[in-house]
């Protein structure tokens, strides 16, 4: 990834895409790739540039159109353009900015109101992707949108995208974002969404594959009455790492928040949580909410938390909670009074703490995908 | 009744400035001929010298800490290290010079000591001036002495144990103190001795733009238990003063070690305190901490949990008002089986003041059967104030029953009303609602420090009582 | 042996270091059924849970047999396994998975083959009728906001569906008015098949109304201290423990 192919993509590109790809790779090509300390990036060799075409869209009566040959209208410069804080780290960001070679951009017309969701797939054989999706809800309108990161075959895969939201006023958008891809491939995964006055956002995170991913979702609430809930579920393995980043910004009044992430480690996984609340001055009566539980099923496993509560008003109900604990005694005795092993019943437990929000997925087929890998993994290498 | 006690506040006390005349005083900075000159007036012994020459090495390598409070302002180069006032090491009030006498007359603690404890050190500046014990808990073998004597009559315990719980490569201010630390207590409890009452250090700076960096040493042999009271306070200048100190506690098996601390440096003062416990098989670390003074604050009290069965509680409560950062917390570092530790940290922000929580709680690979809890909890006092609090968290086996939990918000409108309804005036139910929320701290503090702490409460809301 | 289902010998348990069964004999043939009587304390949900396997109970002497095997230190799911069942006094509550998903894995552990969805379903909506539990119970979370009464009912149902050798009962009368009690006793009836085997424990002999036991048990301080048939539970009724109790004493 250089300038020579920066000009030949500037090359196909149209408008003030052109630049924007430039100034990106400006910041690129400044910046080194960091170390990360927990997750540990040494020794990582960026992936040559290639083309994506498997994108695959459904969706009715909404427009989704692919970010490489659509219109790139005004108003996605300026949300592409925010210059807001965000991401796993700038030099991932950048290089979506400079190299995205697949993308969405859904714009949510008025007057849409559908729980039937927008599916985006990102299937991968081994594939780079780098993808740059925006969505945009006009006010008062209210959507479901899922994208997947699949593997379709084991080879590894290089994911780097970024998505940003717009949710406007009085507007609901609900993003499940799964990531489902090889054990071998690198996931690197910057979401930002904000929420105009009395809108909501809500995020559904399902993170399952790659040997290092690293996610990272920042919520800006710059207007009163915004809203945003995230649930997610992890279940990392073998030696895989998992480093899932939520930070929270209250600024506007009566702004609220609810975090709910469970997990579950098993042989020698890695998860690191960061749950960042930061209720500003001016957020008054902001409300928020953050809970991790992680279940160890190994004792070689490692769970990190690091949950920060940054507040500068006294007028705001904020908590965090994380446990990580053995699971309960007698609840595994009762289980097992009916016959099941310890191992099946600390994995029901597992299924039982992911259910309600497996549950909630808006698609049959995808909940039924999840429950299935979850399943795999979680039986694997355990006799049946 | 709350009335009452307010009222009664002399903030006076803590603010005497004494005319004293001083024996010693070192330029302004950091060279190595001063740390050089400091080590020749103490009269040390070769490896002390050179041990403080290799900090100083160590302290210029190493960077200022990028986190944690604004150290932009201070300026070593501007800070007097060393300056030691005219008096000999007392071992009755009587033989300490009238004007240093006075200011800890002032401070309460020679009554202190006559009515319950077991034995007082009191440093002025860079020297200890009074350092004494009960005659049994001596006779006991309990060892209490002043840093600097007791380099001089028990020079190869200190040579084992002198930094190497904190050694000078662990920050920063950790190799300045090794560098040109002065005064502190050194205590030994021997095996099975139980000191009943308690032991204090007070510390006081009293010169303006100076450093204190005292050191504490405090081992507690095999089933002997101590209780430690630490006091600092200071006049309040425009220059800045640094503190430095260093404290080591070694608590051996089946020990009960328990280390209060009142600190109320004054609004002048950058404290960069360092505080760590090492704890053997079946040995109690409790740490009490109540954190009010300094302009910022940089304090992580340590519990290193090395031996099975280990227990460490921490429980503290920290108040900033204007212009005050103080970022604390604690560390619990669990290495062996079956350790258990359980933080309860309590922080009330007004005034514009910061406070910060950052705490680390470490669960190792081997330290299985882990109990331990975290709990944090901020009180806004208005809403120019901020709380934050950043902990991290790492469990390295499946093994661990953890749980922690961290909230914020102000004081409840219902209680208020409630008191209010029952005839207090809002001013009076809000100080009466901090003094329940910081309960826990007052509560596991001998009754004296307690009344302290509640009067420094009532100091630090004084504004919102008018 | 062969004939006897169960073989309690000279057992003795502690829970936390404290002794609490010292010294049980007791056997139990095949589709006998047998109550436990005894004051609180006296040690009758620790047997329950000692024969069950509970890993909180220590065994410190003595022996279990089931159908002529020790199973003293079998663990708790091979017990099950067996034909061993105990309805819980408190039977536990599991967010996040429903009654019929547990149910139809604890069923495919047991008998060692997958069932087909279809055909627990169907098995499940038999059993449920039988026992006239409303169908909406298979798809709720696993005891997650029952009554007293359905969580018994929820132990019967899953007693069904398992089809054990050997039920032990503990307390299931307990905190049951009336009429939840009766329907509780008589879904009982429903499901017990001839060869059934099973173990009342109470407090009360008032569930004896209507599960005449064949033999009576009183167990007191960790012992049992009389033996007899379902007279001696009317006795007791009567006569109350204390006048075992100063009977032991004479």
């Amino acid at each position: 990834m250089n300038d020579t192919l920066i000009k030949e993509l500037n090359d196909r590109s149209i408008g003030w895409v052109k630049g924007y790809r430039e100034s990106g790779f400006e910041r690129f090509s400044r910046l080194n790739i960091p170390s990360w300390k927990r997750l540990n990036l040494n020794g990582l060799d960026l992936p040559e540039y290639k083309g994506y075409d498997r994108l695959q869209v459904t969706g009715d009566g909404i427009d989704v159109e692919n970010i490489m040959d659509c219109g790139m209208e005004e108003d996605i410069r300026e949300i592409m353009q925010d210059g807001q804080a965000f991401g796993v780290d700038e030099k991932f960001v950048s290089m979506v900015d400079s190299f995205f070679n697949t993308g969405v951009v859904i714009r949510v017309p008025k007057g849409y109101n559908s729980s039937v969701p927008v599916m985006v797939h990102y299937p991968s054989d081994g594939d780079l992707i780098l993808d740059q999706n925006v969505i945009i809800a006009e006010p008062f309108t209210s959507v479901s949108i899922i994208i997947d990161h699949e593997a379709i075959s084991e080879a590894g895969a290089f994911h780097n995208g970024i998505t940003r939201v717009i949710a406007k006023e009085g507007s609901k958008v609900n993003l499940m974002k799964v990531q489902r891809l090889s054990d071998t491939s690198f996931n690197f995964d910057s979401v930002i969404g904000i929420t105009g006055r009395d809108a909501a956002i809500n995020w559904s995170v399902v993170e399952l594959g790659s040997a290092k991913s690293a996610v990272s979702y920042t919520t800006y609430m710059n207007e009163q009455g915004g809203e945003n809930n995230t649930k997610g579920i992890f279940f990392v393995d073998d030696r895989r790492r998992l480093d899932l980043s939520f930070k929270v910004n209250h600024i506007a009044p009566n702004t609220t928040s609810d975090i709910d992430i469970r997990g579950a480690l098993k042989d020698e996984a890695y998860s690191i949580f960061r749950g960042d609340l930061d209720i500003k001055r001016g957020a008054k009566k902001a409300k928020g909410n953050e809970k991790e539980s992680v279940i160890l099923l190994d004792r070689t496993v490692r769970s990190d938390a690091i949950p920060a509560l940054k507040c500068a008003e006294d007028d705001v109900e904020a908590g965090h909670a994380a446990s990580c604990e053995e699971l309960d005694k007698n609840t595994l005795y009762y289980m097992m009074s009916r016959g099941l092993s310890l191992d099946e019943a600390r994995m029901m437990l597992v299924e039982a703490s992911f259910n309600p929000i497996i549950d909630a997925i808006p698609d049959d087929g995808l909940k039924n995908a999840i429950r299935e890998v979850i399943k795999r993994r979680l039986t694997c290498g355990e006799d049946y | 009744m709350a009335k009452t006690v307010i009222n009664d506040i002399d903030f006076s006390r803590y603010n005497i400035k004494a005319k004293v005349k001083y024996r010693h005083k070192t330029a302004k900075g950091l060279t190595p001929e001063i740390v050089e000159e400091i080590s020749y007036l103490k009269g040390e012994p070769d490896w002390m010298r050179e041990f403080r020459l290799k900090s100083l090495e160590i302290y210029n390598s190493k960077p200022m800490p990028t986190w944690g409070v604004d150290l932009s302002e201070l300026n070593i180069d501007e800070i007097v290290a060393y300056i030691s006032p005219d008096a000999e090491k007392a071992k009755t009030w009587d033989d300490v010079p009238k004007d240093i006498k006075e200011t800890f007359d002032r401070l309460g603690i020679p009554e202190a000591e006559k009515e319950y404890l077991a034995g007082v050190g009191a440093q002025f500046d860079s020297e200890v001036i009074y350092h004494n014990i009960k005659e049994q808990l001596e006779k006991q073998g309990v060892i209490f002495e002043d840093f600097d004597t007791a380099l001089k009559k028990y020079p190869d315990i200190i040579r084992e144990y002198f930094m190497k719980c904190v050694p000078p490569t662990d920050h920063k201010f950790a190799a300045l103190h090794g560098a040109i630390w002065s005064g502190g207590s050194f205590v030994y409890v021997p095996k099975g001795v139980k000191v009943e009452t308690p032991l204090q250090a007070y510390f006081r700076m009293n010169a303006p733009g100076t450093g204190q960096f005292e050191h504490t040493l405090i081992i507690v042999d095999e089933g002997a238990e101590a209780h430690y009271i630490e006091g600092c306070s200071a006049p309040q200048y425009s220059v800045s003063n640094l503190h430095a100190g260093c404290v080591e506690l070694y608590v051996k098996k089946g020990a009960k070690l328990r280390y209060s601390t009142i600190e109320n440096w004054s609004k002048n003062t950058y404290n960069l305190n360092t505080k760590r416990a090492l704890v053997d098989e079946g040995a109690s670390m409790i740490w009490v901490s109540g954190s009010f003074g300094s302009k910022k604050t940089m304090l992580y009290p340590s519990s290193v949990l090395r031996g099975e069965g280990a227990t460490s509680e921490y429980t503290s409560v920290t108040f900033a008002a204007k212009g005050q950062h103080l970022d604390t917390g604690a560390k619990m570092i669990h290495l062996a089986p079956n350790t258990s530790s359980k933080v309860v940290a309590k922080s009330l922000s007004k005034d514009g003041g910061i406070t910060n929580f950052r705490g680390l709680l470490r669960v190792g690979p081997k330290a299985t059967g882990v109990k331990t809890t975290v709990q944090c909890e901020g009180l806004m006092l208005d809403d120019i104030s901020r709380s934050d609090t950043l902990p991290i968290i790492e469990i390295q086996n499946d093994y661990v029953d953890m749980g922690y939990e961290a909230k914020v918000g102000k004081i409840s409108e219902d209680k208020i009303y409630y008191l209010m309804s029952r005839g207090l005036s809002e001013d009076e139910a809000k100080a009466l609602i901090v003094k329940g929320f910081v309960e826990p701290i007052s509560g596991s503090l001998p009754l004296e420090y307690a009344v302290e702490l509640n009067r420094l409460i009532n100091i630090e809301m004084e504004g919102s009582i008018g | 042996m062969g004939k006897m289902l169960l073989e309690v010998r000279d057992l003795r348990a502690s829970v936390e270091d404290k002794e609490i069964l010292k010294g049980i004999n007791l056997n139990i043939g095949r589709g006998e059924i047998h109550a436990i009587m005894g004051p609180n304390g006296s040690g009758k949900s620790t047997l329950c849970n000692t024969i069950m396997g509970n890993p909180s109970y220590m065994v410190e002497g003595g022996s279990i047999f089931f159908e002529g095997d020790d199973i003293t230190g079998m663990k708790v799911n091979e017990r099950a396994k067996r034909g061993i069942f105990l309805s819980f006094q408190y039977p536990e509550e599991i967010e996040g998975i429903t009654l019929e998903n547990f149910l139809r894995t604890a069923l495919n552990t047991v008998t060692g083959k997958n069932q087909s969805i279809l055909g627990f379903k169907k098995l499940l909506k038999e059993k449920m009728q039988l026992l006239e539990m409303k169908d909406e119970y298979a798809e709720r979370y696993l005891n997650v906001g029952f009554s007293g009464g359905e969580k018994k009912k929820a132990e019967i149902l899953q007693m069904a569906i398992l089809n054990p050798k050997l039920v032990m009962l503990d307390e299931i009368d307990s905190g049951l008015d009336i009429d939840a009690l009766r329907i509780v006793a008589e879904s009982i009836k429903k499901v017990k098949t001839e060869d059934m085997s099973i173990l009342i424990v109470t407090h009360y002999n008032r569930i004896l109304d209507y599960l005449e036991p064949d033999y009576v048990h009183v167990l007191m301080d960790g012992r049992i201290v009389r033996n007899g048939d379902s007279g001696l539970a009317r006795e007791l009724e009567e006569t109350g423990y204390e006048a075992i109790r100063a009977e032991e004493l004479i």
